[in-house]
């Protein structure tokens, strides 16, 4: 079976300072995969997603999705953040949060209509949320603004969804939330890639891997690119053995 | 004569002079709190402090090339060079020498001193004094007029109506795109809002406000006028147009306020505008939703209501199993939670009151209603079970 390539990444340098951070890589995502990117702390996992979807410069490299620029196809494209890089204290709703995955279709200026509002409400329902809509977001817990920022990503509708650690900080519950909503998703066609740090989980959560240490260590099938020497090519095989999962 | 008394309306036939000076502060301030809620928001309020100082700079500039205190030329002199100013801020920062915050601390003391220099040096005898730069002169307000379509009023009001017309245009237009880039400027630029666009927009408006204000109320009064009743709002309000509204209002009880004390105290009326500022915005550090006493309070509240989602989670983990019977009698809740008679007995009536929980009479035990079942779904949620 062929695979597609849905995200095209080549010789992707970045540097922050002149420090360089990235180093020459190539990326290709699967679509229709779970990819998981994992790599200690510090590797550029973060800087990676950035450096894909344009946020952050970079030094050298092309970057593709589904054949075409970022800017090009930013519709079907959505970014759930490192949840501490938003700030929870601004004065707003849990549904008005979901509300600004409307605003990618609205364009500038066009307000969204009720149509958009009852897109919101569902997907706050689909993530069991549907209680707080009205609740301001520093008054949600972890888990629930991790919710809150997966249902602003359903309510844009994306085809892939790029996100930073979401099961960081979340509780249990919310994790099965998240991970049920990837297969969910997986099932409609979709891709999702996610950096995820727990090995524990990986292989159970993921069918697609890429190992990162500032250089792409490995990446492919989970089950063929998740293997000690890999781990230990990126400084992340210490106290950890594939035996033991 | 008779004809141009008929055709003219003048504002001081409706306003006294007090009233006319309130007017312009009030406007001066919704003008400037509405834009400084986007700058508190983008956590920008250094800027303010930066533009205000470095404004100076700009009006002793356009004063060198013209030659003239009153021209109108000053202002928009001092307007394009504030716009210089943030884009300055911006270009170094940019060059990621130095953080953001870094950038204002180098940018507005090199302005404001080299302004200083200049003065000093070149224009002893001009009349711009620090006092002036720095309180302002309400005094004067009404005392500067000019006649539009008809009507004679204050400059500086007119000035302010202009500004705070525009203001408002651009915030209520771009409203959505404002909220998204100031809450999450990532999401917003792959969302397709560039937030340098609104970014420099929002820094355009400031810079022209605080000249127009400036002139009117000097410098220490711009400052508190953007930071102060924005920052009460952002404190105590869960929505962008509540937080709006609320700083609107703040910002006239504040020049309200300060406007008649410093009548009665006869003393400057920017500064006691500005003190009373300060006053209202401490007190809402006190008083918000995080801070201090609030917080005493709520710790109270909610220890009350923990104990209360306590008493739901017992009946409704044991609602139904088989030990229902048992467990959900008066005496075993009783002994189950450790609390004593009264308090068990308040505690149920308190969640029968709010309709949480109902007394099966036959079996004498607690249940949980309809509305009790949804409440015990949303405890378990909020503790993560
Ligand atoms: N804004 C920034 N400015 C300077 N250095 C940064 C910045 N963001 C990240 N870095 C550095 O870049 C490296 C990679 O960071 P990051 O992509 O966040 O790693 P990861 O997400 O894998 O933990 C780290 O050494 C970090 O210190
Ligand atoms: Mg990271």
């Amino acid at each position: 079976m062929s695979e597609n390539i849905i995200v095209k990444v080549e010789d992707l340098t970045m540097a922050y300072h002149d420090k360089p951070v990235l180093w020459d890589n190539d990326v290709n995502i699967v679509e229709n995969s779970r990819t998981a990117i994992i790599g200690p702390n510090g590797a550029g996992k973060s800087t990676l997603l950035k450096g894909i979807l344009g946020l952050q410069k970079t030094l050298s490299g092309t970057v593709e999705i589904m054949g075409k620029s970022v800017k090009q196809v930013y519709k079907k494209i959505a970014y759930i953040p490192q949840s501490n890089s938003v700030n929870w204290d601004f004065p707003t709703t849990a549904l008005d949060v979901v509300l600004m995955g409307r605003y990618v279709h609205l364009g500038w200026i066009k307000r969204p209509k009720k149509k958009d509002i009852e897109i919101a409400r569902n997907a706050l329902h689909k993530m069991g949320m549907q209680d707080y809509a009205k609740r301001q977001i520093s008054q949600l817990s972890g888990g629930q603004k991790q919710r809150v920022f997966i249902a602003r990503a359903i309510a844009q509708n994306a085809e892939i969804y790029f996100m930073d650690e979401p099961l960081a900080g979340v509780d249990k519950n919310t994790e099965k939330v998240i991970i049920d909503f990837l297969k969910d998703s997986q099932k409609q066609g979709k891709t999702s890639i996610v950096i995820h740090h727990d090995l524990n989980t990986l292989a159970d959560y993921f069918d697609h891997l890429v190992i990162l240490n500032k250089r792409i260590i490995a990446q492919g099938k989970m089950s063929e690119t998740l293997t000690q020497a890999n781990l230990d090519a990126a400084d992340m095989g210490g106290g950890f053995t594939i035996a033991a999962m | 004569m008779i004809y141009q008394n008929l055709l003219l309306t003048k504002i001081s036939d409706f306003l006294n002079y007090n009233q006319q000076m309130l007017l312009t502060l009030i406007v001066t301030g919704i003008a400037c709190s509405i834009l400084g809620c986007f700058l508190v928001l983008n956590k920008l309020s250094m800027l303010t402090d930066a533009l205000s100082h470095s404004i100076l700079l700009g009006i002793v500039l356009a004063y060198f090339v013209t030659k003239d205190l009153n021209s109108p030329l000053l202002l928009i002199g001092a307007g394009i060079f504030g716009v210089f100013t943030v884009y300055a801020i911006g270009l170094l920062s940019k060059t990621r020498l130095v953080k953001n915050d870094d950038a204002v601390g180098i940018i507005f003391p090199l302005f404001f001193s080299l302004a200083v220099i200049l003065i000093s040096t070149f224009a002893r005898n001009v009349h711009l004094d620090t006092d002036i730069v720095l309180m302002g002169q309400v005094i004067m307000i009404p005392l500067n007029n000019m006649t539009v379509f008809g009507v004679e009023l204050p400059k500086a009001l007119f000035y302010m109506l202009i500004i705070l017309l525009i203001n408002l245009i651009f915030v209520a237009v771009f409203f959505k795109e404002l909220k998204v880039s100031s809450f999450d400027p990532e999401f917003a630029t792959l969302a397709g809002f560039s937030s340098g666009l609104l970014f420099y927009g929002l820094m355009t408006l400031t810079s022209f406000t605080a000249v127009a204000a400036f002139d009117a109320v000097g410098a220490i009064l711009v400052i508190a006028l953007f930071v102060g009743p924005a920052a009460s709002a952002y404190m105590l309000t869960k929505s962008l147009k509540k937080m709006l509204l609320v700083s609107i209002i703040f910002s006239m009880l504040n020049s309200t306020l300060g406007f008649y004390l410093a009548i009665v105290l006869n003393v400057s009326i920017s500064g006691m505008i500005a003190v009373i500022t300060g006053m209202t915005t401490f007190m809402t550090v006190l008083l918000n939703r995080q801070g201090i006493i609030t917080a005493i309070y709520l710790r109270h509240k909610n220890r009350k209501e923990f104990r209360l989602d306590l008493l739901i989670m017992h009946l409704g983990n044991h609602e139904d199993q088989e030990d229902a019977e048992f467990e959900l009698g008066f005496a075993t809740i009783k002994d189950h939670l450790s609390w004593e008679r009264e308090t068990t007995e308040r505690r149920l009536n308190r969640l029968i009151d709010q309709g949480f929980v109902q007394r099966n009479h036959e079996k004498k035990i607690f249940c949980l209603t309809e509305k009790g079942r949804l409440r015990y779904d949303m405890i378990k949620v909020d503790y993560g079970m």
